[in-house]
């Protein structure tokens, strides 16, 4: 029977040692993951960069994959934590370039080669979020997980989560306001 | 209905998730109440602006090769308890170490005997604890930069089971630290016999 194999299918036949499965379930989400990463950090590079980690992280994790839920939630969670923790030491590290170099933008959405115009506008509204809205944002409109979900992959409550992505709206209002006034 | 009962139910209404009864309260309210009404369109606005998003192509990268299926169940077999083990043996080393002779780097002749540094003049006794604790401070932060190395080394390859341990690891290189501090402290407040009256001589 033809028909698109499982996630969950995959990964047993990864842990059973098919690297043709493995290949497959990383080109399944990689797309997804490396268009995450970049509404996330804004450079394709640190993009592609971030893309690596999270897959490496799943690598190095499914043996602990224990199936009792959906994989995309599973990676997401990692993907959640490499993103916060990529943020945190890119925060570091601009501010320890701030030092000897001038500052480097936190976002770069022209030179994240966000090829449309519609691309164009997202970055720059996501940008304006800090990174615990912007992570909101991305996992309930762009990765559509529920309240449940996003809680347990950033450890909050899922009434947390609602009340900052409510401020990430009102938030992004005032940002589409600003520039209309400009 | 309350702004923030329906603030909980926004999504769910713009997801056709509420019942009728549900929902005709909520769109009532949202005819009412300005602030709810504004998060409603933005929610409406966000999901929209989502869906135009233009996904690009992931860039071709090198997608590391599986391990074997042998490779795989012993590392889950035996990863998680070599890297407790591993980390217990460092921190007993680290505690029994505090009780071990410091390796004095001296030279023969002023290293006498523990009974005859007693008898030796204050000056040689303060140069000799000072050696000592110097010599503890050095092997101490040897030990601990080389833990520090192991766990930067570990945690570049960290999971979501080796950080528990890791944590376990950090929490008694913390307590051994004090614990040296502490001992470093006692020692410095420990006063030097006075000198024999025939030293005195």
């Amino acid at each position: 029977m033809l028909g698109t194999v499982s996630d969950e299918k995959l990964v047993a036949r990864a842990l059973a040692g098919s690297n043709n499965a493995w290949q497959k379930l990383v080109k399944r989400y990689e797309r997804r993951v490396y268009n995450y990463a970049l509404r996330m950090v804004g450079h394709p590079d640190d993009a592609a960069d971030l893309m690596q980690e999270v897959f490496m992280g799943v690598y190095r994790n499914l043996p602990g994959f224990r199936g009792d839920g959906v994989f995309a939630a599973w990676l997401f969670r990692i993907a959640s934590f490499r993103c916060t923790d990529y943020l945190r030491r890119r925060r570091f590290q601009d501010t320890f370039d701030e030092q000897t170099s001038p500052a480097r933008s936190p976002f770069d959405p022209q030179a994240a080669a966000m090829t449309t115009h519609a691309n164009r506008q997202i970055g720059q509204a996501l940008a304006s979020l800090p990174a615990d809205q912007r992570h909101v944002v991305e996992l309930k409109f762009f990765q559509q997980f529920t309240f449940e979900d996003i809680a347990q992959q950033l450890g909050i409550s899922p009434n947390t989560a609602k009340t900052r992505l409510y401020s990430a709206l009102r938030k992004l209002k005032k940002h589409e306001e600003l520039k209309d006034a400009l | 209905m309350h702004c923030e009962h329906v603030q909980s139910l926004l999504f769910e209404y713009a997801d056709l998730q509420l019942a009728q009864e549900t929902r005709d309260e909520v769109g009532e309210h949202l005819t009412t109440c300005q602030q709810c009404s504004e998060d409603y369109a933005s929610i409406l606005e966000m999901e929209s602006q989502a869906q135009v998003w233009h996904d690009l192509p992931a860039p071709s990268w090198q997608v590391p090769k599986i391990a074997s299926r042998l490779d795989f169940s012993l590392f889950t077999q035996w990863f998680p308890s070599l890297a407790s083990a591993s980390a217990l043996v460092l921190v007993g080393a680290l505690y029994f170490d505090s009780g071990s002779e410091p390796q004095l780097q001296l030279p023969p002749t002023s290293v006498p005997p523990y009974t005859q540094a007693l008898n030796m003049p204050a000056i040689d006794q303060e140069y000799l604890v000072q050696a000592v604790l110097d010599s503890s401070r050095t092997q101490y932060q040897q030990d601990l930069e080389s833990l520090v190395r192991l766990l930067k080394g570990e945690m570049d390859r960290r999971s979501l089971e080796t950080e528990e341990s890791f944590r376990y690891v950090i929490a008694h290189q913390i307590q051994s630290q004090r614990e040296l501090d502490d001992l470093y402290q006692r020692m410095q407040k420990i006063s030097y016999p006075a000198p024999l009256p025939s030293q005195m001589q």
